[in-house]
């Protein structure tokens, strides 16, 4: 065992000292002949004679140096490294054919590498928490009451807590600029749970968790940085947060992104969420429940216990909302519920490059396949001087690889710079995406990816170029194999199969693209039931000390609006709750009045907005039926409610026909005080153009003045310009009063629709290279046959074969070819476009229309591509063609 | 027609100069060579050249030792002698051989006698 360790440890050595052992045994020969020559003059021979001897009995002095290098070294690395200069200077020599192939090697894996980068970050890598399968999330839509139930009754959890479902927007003021943070309301408990230590200071207290405990906040790193500096003293400094004084107790490592993404702030008692008016919070579902499960207790057996949980949660409160005692809560990891709504959309684009990349290595296969028939001379030499098959493969695997490993560098580097813009895009909601970057692992995927690449499309090359036959080729006759060219119908062989499959992968892509765009062109068309252009949207988020009635609140939004409507350019301003477009609504069952009481979670939910009598004006929405509200529809006044169309089939299916609505009572949430309907509204698209309308029930803003709000302005240019205007007019109402989150509406529905264009964008993309590059790949199959039958074409134009007849041949054959692989496209879409469902709008993920919109055009397509060496095969002259053989 | 000279079996070689190192001491690649072709009676088919990469494998092996020396009509030749492995390795080796060519011996003789 020894001796071969070191025999070797010293071959290896021997690779590197090659010359100076090759001198010491040059030097030994000649020494080994000149003992022979003089023992053999010794015995007589003349001097020629005595040499001859020596050199016989000597065997052949080149063989012996051969044997003795290929003993003593390595005689792989010496043939690799044989092989890669000479592949490199074939590649030198051949520039554009290497141009061509390292640039759309590099397109295919460097689209593969940055998906990768892309899905490792967001869905492989594990969070940065301690123990991160054991961290899960429990349940969403969990009442207050029903969480201290659940405390009371679980057994599974070392640690549990709960998230506010949404950020809160907390105004920085007192050092500055006023500024709007967003904040997110943890349990005190959630750092213990998360595995996460603060930078600096200390965690919450659970003390800290009860009502009225003092306030205390913890700070993300960003915000130390961006707002104080870094200041070391920053533990224990007190700011004011939504106007109440906050003691902060920690600074949390940059990168913690629990319960959402860019928090700035974590305060305590989730249950105490200020989008919720107090009074209503403890029947509200605003919670989500996260937890550490126990080591020994797996995701079934806790989802086991949530469902007894539940069954006996909802016979003790069969009226919350949250009473469901068939719940379909499933315990899952955290991860899980952070990625769920990117999953199958990123495999989906990363399954998308990887057929470009697919295509690409057949394509350049092809490619190679062509060359290698072109260099088959060259094959025939170096078999004949004993260059056996293997080495022979071995030569053109060397240089598909070393192709393969260009076009992986440069694609590493297109995939790196393209980072930068993945992490930039936020119009698309991508969880994790600031994780995105090119590591090791990364970087191994590229390196592994351009090997395998290199040796897939070698491979087929690299065979049918060492079966070449020699005789024939040397002879000058050699038909390269796969081309038999002697019947009518010509076998393209393995280019034919590299074609077909590259037509086929790329039918799929284009399939998926022309859905995506459908769609898309689809939720254009939707009319949103407002006029969006020429809108500027901002959140006013008011403090909960300063504005602490609804008179404060209502005065500050009446004053703002009247202000905003003043200035010039200005049409028009309203609040509004929530804006259309914007993913945040809040909602609260309802029911006629008048009729028996249901229990709530019996109730159907509506859609609640709180708004100025100027917002439907503002929005340009013409009511159907009844009135606007005005200012006397104040707090002193009967409640009245406008609602819309979708509402208003809830309860009156017959709509329009007969009763009126107008003046009709609905009864709101736990609210006992009916609401006089007094008006009707077209259904509005309120998230986004491609979710229906949900019922809608408006409520003027005197009557229920929120904490937080939206206003938006109807600009009478572009509205991008008021925004420092209206900014003013704020703070000469309040100095203190931040705004945040200012948006056209163009922006916002922009947004709205921003996942499905990127992919749409994306998957268009891949589709539109794969079709260039199958395209190219017929065309160059076709024109490569034509060019290998010159002789035979010559013999049929002198047998009087027509040129329509040529025509017909060479196209045909393309076609052939284009159509096989077109019907296998439309198969494998079939199958795979039903992933796209999700992201569908409008349009069925095997449209038929679709399908065959794609096949046709496709199919012209390819015709347009074998027409172009069909007119070159007509131009033969049957004269030159029969000289050349 | 002179009887054809003996083919080596792969690894004989390298017995063949250990065991010639063993029993002459230091040598040169022609001395080892030529000995081996005068034990043998020159019933080996020896190319001369082939012994260079049987030393050079030894040698990686740790088994022989080499070094530059003046030979006794003053040429300067590269020396081999056997190290304490390479007898060891030898011994065992020799032991192997033995025992085989043993078994050879008694299976041929068997089997003439059942021919017969």
């Amino acid at each position: 065992m020894m001796a071969w360790l070191r025999q070797w440890l010293q071959r290896l050595r021997a690779c590197f000292t090659s010359a100076r052992l090759d001198d010491e045994l040059h030097a030994e020969m000649a020494t080994h002949l000149e003992f022979a020559i003089e023992e053999n003059l010794q015995r007589g021979m003349n001097a020629e004679e005595a040499r001859r001897q020596a050199l016989i009995r000597f065997g052949g002095m080149e063989q012996a140096r051969l044997q003795q290098r290929e003993v003593r070294g390595l005689p792989f690395v010496d043939i690799l490294g044989q092989d890669l200069r000479y592949a490199l200077r074939k590649l030198r020599r051949d520039r554009i054919f290497t141009l061509v192939t390292v640039l759309v090697l590099a397109l295919g894996i460097g689209g593969t590498t940055a998906m990768f980068s892309v899905i490792r970050a967001v869905l492989l890598k594990p969070l940065g928490y301690r123990d991160p399968d054991r961290f899960v999330l429990v349940a969403e839509g969990v009442t207050p009451i029903r969480f201290d139930e659940f405390l009371a009754g679980v057994r599974s959890y070392t640690g549990i807590g709960a998230f506010a479902n949404g950020t809160e927007d907390l105004a920085l003021s007192g050092i500055g600029n006023p500024e709007v943070l967003k904040g997110a309301r943890v349990s005190a408990t959630f750092l213990d749970i998360l595995g996460v230590s603060p930078l600096r200071g200390r965690s919450f207290l659970p003390e800290e968790d009860q009502p009225g405990a003092p306030a205390v906040a913890i700070i993300s790193e960003e915000l130390w940085q961006r707002r104080f500096g870094r200041d070391a003293s920053i533990v224990g400094k007190t700011v004011a947060l939504a106007g109440m004084p906050h003691l902060i107790i920690g600074v949390l490592p940059a990168g913690t992104r629990f319960p959402f993404s860019n928090v700035d702030v974590w305060i305590t008692r989730p249950s105490e969420w200020s989008a919720i008016a107090p009074p209503g919070r403890p029947l509200s579902p605003i919670l989500s429940v996260f937890g550490r499960l126990k080591p020994q207790v797996s995701l079934q057996q806790a989802t086991a216990e949530l469902a007894v949980l539940n069954r006996q949660y909802a016979a003790a409160h069969p009226g919350m909302l949250d009473s469901k005692p068939d719940s379909p809560d499933v315990v899952r990891p955290f991860k899980e519920t952070l990625v769920a709504d990117v999953r199958s959309e990123l495999w989906m684009l990363f399954g998308a490059v990887g057929f470009v990349l697919l295509i690409v290595c057949a394509n350049v296969a092809s490619l190679l396949l062509a060359r290698a028939t072109s260099r088959s001379r060259e094959f025939a030499v170096r078999a004949a001087i004993g260059a056996g098959r293997q080495r022979i493969i071995g030569q053109l695997l060397t240089e598909s690889v070393l192709l393969a490993a260009l076009g992986g560098v440069l694609g590493a580097g297109l995939a790196a710079s393209s980072l930068g813009s993945i992490r930039g895009m936020t119009f698309v909601d991508l969880p994790r995406a600031g994780e995105i970057r090119m590591d090791g692992t990364v970087l191994g995927f590229a390196v592994v990816l351009s090997l395998i690449t290199g040796v897939l499309f070698g491979l087929a090359p690299a065979f049918t170029a060492s079966r070449t036959d020699l005789a024939g080729v040397l002879r000058g006759s050699g038909e390269a194999p796969g081309v038999a060219g002697s019947k009518a119908k010509i076998h393209f062989g393995a280019h034919g199969l590299l074609v077909v499959g590259q037509v086929a992968l790329s039918v799929v892509l284009l399939v998926g693209a022309t859905l995506l765009i459908e769609s898309l062109a689809r939720v254009y068309r939707v009319d949103p039931g407002f006029q969006t252009s020429h809108l500027l949207t901002m959140n006013i988020a008011l403090s909960p000390t300063r504005y602490d009635t609804d008179a404060k609140r209502a005065r500050f939004y009446d004053e703002l609006v009247q202000r905003a409507a003043t200035l010039p350019a200005v049409h028009s301003a309203a609040i509004a709750l929530t804006l259309p477009m914007m993913d945040t609504w809040m909602g609260a069952p309802v029911q006629l009045a008048g009729t028996a009481p249901l229990k709530l979670n019996e109730r159907p939910i509506a859609v609640i907005q709180d708004i100025t009598p100027s917002y439907f004006p503002t929005l340009q929405i013409a009511l159907r039926k009844g009135r606007q509200f005005s200012d006397r529809d104040n707090a002193q006044s009967v409640p009245v409610a406008i609602v819309n169309e979708n509402l208003v089939r809830l309860f009156w299916p017959q709509y329009p026909v007969s009763p009126d609505p107008i003046g009709q009572h609905i009864l709101l949430g736990s609210n006992t005080q009916p609401m006089e309907i007094v008006g009707i509204a077209p259904n509005v698209r309120q998230y986004g153009r491609d979710e229906n309308p949900k019922p809608e029930v408006y409520l003027p803003c005197a009557q229920k003045p929120p904490q937080s709000a939206m206003l938006v302005v109807r600009a009478a240019g572009d509205p991008r310009t008021l925004t420092s205007a209206i900014r003013n007019q704020v703070l000469v109402i309040d100095p203190d009063q931040p705004v945040s989150a200012v948006a056209t509406m163009d922006e916002l529905l922009e947004a709205s629709e921003g996942q499905l264009r990127l992919i749409m964008a994306l998957v268009a993309a891949f589709a539109g290279a794969a079709t260039l590059i199958s395209v190219v790949g017929l065309y160059g199959v076709v024109a490569y046959s034509v060019a290998q039958r010159t002789k035979e074409m010559g013999i049929r134009r002198a047998l009087g074969a027509q040129q329509t007849d040529i025509l017909s041949l060479v196209t045909g054959q393309g076609l052939r070819l284009a159509v096989i692989g077109v019907f296998l496209g439309l198969g494998g879409a079939f199958a795979v476009t039903r992933l796209l469902q999700d992201l569908l709008f409008q349009v069925s993920a095997t449209d038929p229309v679709t399908f065959l919109a794609v096949a046709i055009l496709f199919v012209i397509v390819a015709m347009a591509a074998s027409y172009i060496p069909a007119r070159r095969a007509i131009g033969i002259d049957p004269m030159d063609a029969l000289r050349i053989g | 027609m002179a009887e054809s000279k003996l083919d080596l079996l792969p690894g004989t070689l390298d017995l063949m100069v250990m065991q010639t190192l063993a029993a002459m001491g230091s040598l040169h690649g022609y001395g080892i060579a030529r000995r081996i072709e005068q034990v043998s009676g020159n019933a080996v088919l020896l190319n001369q050249g082939t012994i260079y990469a049987s030393l050079v494998r030894l040698q990686q092996r740790g088994w022989i030792a080499a070094a530059w020396g003046t030979s006794d009509n003053h040429r300067k030749a590269k020396f081999y002698s056997i190290t304490r492995r390479g007898r060891k390795q030898l011994a065992e080796d020799a032991a192997y051989w033995q025992r085989l060519s043993g078994v050879m011996g008694k299976l041929l003789a068997a089997e003439s006698s059942g021919n017969r």
